[in-house]
């Protein structure tokens, strides 16, 4: 019931941070890219959704766009490294997802006590 | 027979042909007279007494016996000498000559002019010269014109001579006035005195050049009278006749005759003579030879046989002489004889056609006038050339030369022709003079300016495109070296003077640069053992001292039995273009690596979330918490990721310039095979075929890399389904087909490795951009797109060649192609030799990043060395200079905050000169060793490092303070 989908393409940040959000005390979905995300997404038992932008098949932008029109209400973290062509990428990545309906973002790398904090956010909205 | 003759011979002479054959019957005849003589003077073998004149040139010369001279007493001489006769020459006034002949008391007269009046006391042989009669005015004289205004003139005479007798013949007895000698005579007449003279236009001649009187000149027409000398024998003597005949004939027949001519009437000219002159010549003969008839049908039943063979000869040489002249007929050159005093005298059918068609020489093409005169009147434009020839061909007709040949050039209408002229001289002993050919050679000429103005503009884009062209013959096996032909462009490229070049292969491979000398060597040799074409690009050292780079391109040429005879090929000057590529090459890096930055700055904050992440995670776990092993393992695998990704940055970027050295590729064939064996899942099955194969030049870790890549892009070409990467390594030979379909590749032996998988392959668009930095078909995130455009540059940098199949669906296959090298195998070790150790010695470790001054403070104790370790380098500093005996060796940083590497070094240096240092750093680009020495530094250790490579530098720096000590 208080699952979160972490939809990641990269092994070890999502291993990574499945171990984290395990910490944290929740338990994790994990999905390898947005079109696993979609499939494995239950708007019944998935509180939360942290989602990597650049990912292969279907990447977070889109997905965000999919659970939205799923699920108006579904909350989603959204996290990137940056993208092939310049620093700045990574900031307009963030504010794009944000406009799609992201609620909180993360830049690669982060402390894990931003992203402790962040799920803790989210899930308190609840 | 169409022998243009010449009817002009001076003063009536047969010409050549015309007096060899008559020459030739006349020996006949005269032969066949002497025999039948029974006794005479000259067969008794008294002594002759020889009447020659005083003083008339160039007949008789000299006042005096001992000084006698000139045509008829040399001419006497040839032919007593010839013919065994003893004489004495008596030289007298001509009147007291002919007296002394009359009395008997002179056996011979050599210089008589026949008349009937002197046929009653004397015999007289062949004419040996026929001189014309003429009058001899005064220049300016009006009143005479022809001989007939004589009638009332007072006319000088010589006593006695012809014109004597002629004179008086036509009743002007009164009017003459008798002279001693023709110089007093002409000597008489020039001073204003009489009218006329009248004496042999020749003699005249001669005597007025003699004598340098210019006021007196011969009448156009002629005299009525003409004179043939003859010698006279007295009445009846016949068998001196005819031996003074024969050795006439003999003289006329070879060339004694001509030559004395030629020198004692030479200098006067050449007068036409007409038709009805060489009739008037030709009855004497005639009646000789009628005569000579007469005895013939006389004798016939005797002689026959004699006669016919003296027929037969006869016939036969008119034979050959048809033949001949059929033969000169039949030649397209232009042929004609010229006489040693330089007038045509017999042309052939080509040169009469030419003359024809200009028809400026007359209805006998220009025989009887002089050759050269005919020449330059020939061509429209005076042919400077041809007469500046005339001195060589003169030169010829004398005998000077063995030979004249010139080339000139003649325009005429509008058109440029060129013709060769020979002259050569005849060496045939009837005939003197000369052939003289003119050979038209314009066709030859035109085809020879398109060759050189092709062979110009040959050279010309040569020169302009910097490319030299060379030729090495090869020499037979054993021989001494061959030699090399350099054009001057190749000079120029190599920076020698033209011709500067000594042909030695040797001094070729010395301009080499020494680091690609081997190579040339060796592709020198491959090219001439196995055919395999020589093309590629080397370093040359050009005279000024700079490095050029050029491009060599050769083959070789072979006999029949596939013996090599020569390499030929071109050297083309590529300094330029490898500058620009160089630039090129330097700003599609920068602009690489400008998306480099950004495109793996995805992967890089990955990785960091990874090591970040998973080290907090350990922080959180409880110590000894079993899961803090996990967290670290992750960190490891994350940092080898980036690791990884950091050195296929700098194998792109050309960054770390690798060592080529010759090795058999099997070996870390099979080495990389075993690492993809182990990290690709067993889904993938690998098959490999790896034979032992000859050396190629190499670097073993590149060829790692590539082996890597490629495999690692097969595996993801299966995207996650089952499938077979096949591995195939064995020697090949590139045939010359294969060289056409893929540029670069050449005909010659090769290793080939082949990675190969039956994945979901490309098409044509993709395959176009597969090597293109940054291209991947991988979903972002998935490929750096760097990975086959590692692969590329490596290969390249090997001088190797990558073929590349694929069809959708169908699989790919990566064929790389590195050239065989020839020298001796490089084996690699097997086993590496394990890390060296120390030996308590004491180290000084700086860098600013703590956790490398933890790293290298552990790595270095566990290799048994005794380390202080600080992230401050005035802290370090400080430590030093404290206690600067206490440390063996410092390690440092290169860029530290606060205080450089270098600086912080110097430093260290005042205190303690002996210290040895190493320096580590991140970027060894353009760090050289000298730059390492001069700032005072042993060893270099590049970042990131393990243990082996500190272990080993260390031991390094120890050992190189040993011997520096020991030294």
């Amino acid at each position: 019931m208080n699952d979160i989908l972490l939809v990641e393409d990269d092994t070890a940040c999502a291993t990574m941070l499945r171990a984290a959000l395990n910490h944290f005390g929740h338990p994790v979905v994990h999905a390898a890219d947005g079109r696993e995300a979609l499939r494995l997404y239950e708007p019944q038992t998935t509180r939360l959704v942290i989602a990597d932008l650049l990912m292969p098949e279907m990447d977070g932008m889109e997905l965000i766009m999919k659970l939205h029109a799923r699920e108006p209400s579904v909350r989603v973290i959204a996290m990137t490294g940056g993208g092939r062509s310049g620093k700045s990428e990574t900031y307009l990545y963030l504010r794009m997802a944000e406009r799609l309906g992201a609620v909180k973002t993360l830049a690669k790398p982060f402390p894990l006590e931003d992203l402790r904090q962040a799920v803790s956010e989210c899930l308190d909205v609840e | 027979m169409r022998l243009q003759r010449w009817h002009h011979w001076r003063c009536g002479f047969l010409p050549d042909w015309g007096r060899r054959l008559s020459a030739v019957g006349l020996v006949g005849l005269l032969l066949w007279i002497s025999a039948d003589s029974a006794s005479s003077a000259a067969s008794t073998g008294k002594t002759l007494l020889v009447g020659s004149e005083q003083d008339f040139p160039p007949f008789a010369l000299g006042q005096t016996d001992a000084t006698a001279g000139g045509f008829t007493v040399e001419l006497w001489r040839a032919i007593a000498r010839d013919q065994g006769l003893n004489y004495t020459i008596r030289v007298r006034s001509f009147s007291e000559t002919l007296e002394e002949f009359k009395a008997g008391r002179v056996d011979v007269m050599i210089n008589l002019a026949q008349s009937e009046a002197r046929r009653e006391f004397a015999d007289f042989t062949v004419p040996h010269v026929v001189m014309h009669g003429a009058v001899f005015v005064r220049r300016g004289e009006s009143r005479i014109r022809t001989e007939a205004d004589l009638a009332d003139k007072s006319i000088i005479v010589i006593n006695a001579d012809l014109a004597h007798d002629y004179a008086i013949s036509r009743g002007w007895q009164r009017q003459l006035v008798p002279v001693t000698t023709a110089a007093d005579g002409f000597k008489l007449l020039a001073d204003g005195r009489h009218d006329a003279m009248l004496i042999s236009q020749l003699a005249g001649m001669q005597t007025l050049r003699k004598l340098g009187i210019g006021n007196v000149v011969p009448l156009p027409a002629k005299a009525g009278f003409s004179q043939k000398f003859s010698f006279a024998v007295r009445k009846g003597d016949a068998d001196l006749l005819a031996r003074l005949n024969e050795g006439l004939a003999l003289t006329k027949s070879s060339r004694v005759y001509d030559e004395l001519y030629e020198r004692w009437f030479g200098v006067y000219e050449v007068r036409p003579v007409t038709l009805w002159d060489l009739g008037k010549y030709l009855w004497p003969l005639a009646l000789l030879l009628l005569g000579g008839g007469a005895w013939l049908i006389c004798r016939q039943r005797l002689e026959r046989p004699r006669v016919e063979a003296v027929m037969r000869e006869s016939d036969e040489r008119l034979r050959q002489l048809a033949e001949t002249q059929a033969i000169l007929d039949a030649l397209p050159a232009k042929i004609v004889l010229i006489s040693p005093t330089g007038v045509i005298v017999a042309v052939n059918m080509a040169w009469a056609r030419a003359a024809q068609a200009h028809g400026h020489l007359g209805p006998r093409h220009g025989v009887g006038q002089s050759y050269l005169e005919v020449c330059e009147r020939a061509h429209g434009d005076p042919v400077v050339a041809l007469r500046e020839a005339a001195g060589d061909i003169q030169r010829v007709l004398r005998g000077e030369a063995t030979g004249f040949f010139l080339e000139y050039q003649c325009h005429s209408q509008g058109a440029s022709r060129w013709f060769q002229l020979m002259v050569v001289p005849l060496h045939a002993s009837h005939l003197a003079g000369a052939v003289a050919m003119h050979v038209n050679m314009t066709a030859l000429k035109q085809a020879e300016a398109v060759r050189d103005e092709s062979q110009r503009l040959l050279d010309k884009a040569l020169e302009v495109g910097h490319i030299g062209s060379w030729a090495y013959e090869i020499p037979a096996p054993g021989d001494a070296q061959g030699k090399v032909i350099w054009s001057a462009e190749t000079c120029r490229i190599f920076g020698l003077a033209p011709g500067e070049f000594d042909g030695r292969l040797d001094t070729f491979f010395d301009l080499v640069h020494p680091e690609d000398r081997e190579r040339v060597m060796g592709a020198t040799r491959i090219t001439v053992a196995n055919g395999r074409r020589f093309d590629f690009e080397y370093r040359i050292r050009h005279r000024n001292g700079q490095e050029r780079w050029v491009r060599g391109v050769a083959d070789v040429e072979r006999d029949a039995d596939q013996q090599p005879l020569r390499m030929v090929g071109v050297v083309q000057d590529i300094t330029d273009r490898r500058q620009l590529e160089e630039q090129l090459r330097h700003s599609q890096k920068m602009e690489a690596l400008g998306q480099l930055a950004g495109g793996i700055a995805h992967d890089f904050n990955n990785i960091l979330g990874a090591v970040l992440g998973n080290a907090e995670l350990a922080k959180l776990q409880p110590p000894g918490s079993p899961v803090i092993g996990d967290y670290l393992d992750s960190i490891l695998n994350a940092s080898r990721r980036a690791r990884d990704l950091v050195r296929q940055i700098l194998a792109f970027s050309g960054r770390q310039e690798q060592k080529r050295e010759p090795m058999q590729l099997h070996t870390v064939v099979r080495e990389a095979l075993g690492l993809m064996r182990a990290s690709v899942p067993a889904a993938v099955e690998f098959r490999s075929n790896i034979a032992v194969v000859p050396s190629v030049l190499a670097n073993a870790s590149e060829i790692h890399q590539v082996m890597m890549n490629l495999c690692t892009n097969a595996w993801h070409a299966l995207q996650g389904r089952p499938g077979t990467i096949t591995i195939e390594l064995a020697e090949t030979e590139v045939d010359e087909a294969l060289a056409r379909q893929h540029p670069g590749l050449r005909p010659g032996r090769y290793v080939r490795l082949i990675v190969a998988d039956n994945g979901c392959g490309m098409g044509s668009a993709t395959l176009a951009r597969i090597f293109e930095p940054f291209f991947t078909t991988k979903p972002l995130g998935e490929g750096s797109g760097l990975g086959l455009a590692v692969v590329h540059g490596i290969v390249r940098n090997h001088d190797g060649v990558i073929v590349v199949s694929s069809q959708p669906g169908q699989g790919t296959s990566f064929a790389l192609h590195f050239p065989v090298f020839v020298a001796e195998v490089v084996e690699l070790p097997a086993q590496p030799p394990p890390t060296p150790r120390g030996r308590g010695e004491r180290i000084l470790f700086v860098d600013d990043e703590e956790p490398l001054v933890i790293m290298g403070k552990g790595a270095l104790e566990r290799l048994g060395y005794r380390t202080t370790a600080l992230a401050s380098p005035i802290e370090a500093l400080a430590v030093f200079r404290s206690r600067p005996m206490e440390f063996d060796l410092v390690i440092t940083d290169l860029n530290m905050p606060g205080l450089s590497g270098t600086e912080f070094a110097r430093q260290l240096r005042a205190v303690r000169p002996d210290i040895q240092l190493v320096l580590t750093t991140g970027y060894s680009s353009g760090i050289t060793e000298e730059v390492i020495t001069e700032l005072g530094f042993c060893e270099l250790l590049p970042k990131p490092y393990d243990l082996r490579t500190l272990g080993e530098t260390t031991h390094r720096a120890f050992n190189e303070t040993t011997l520096t000590r020991r030294s």
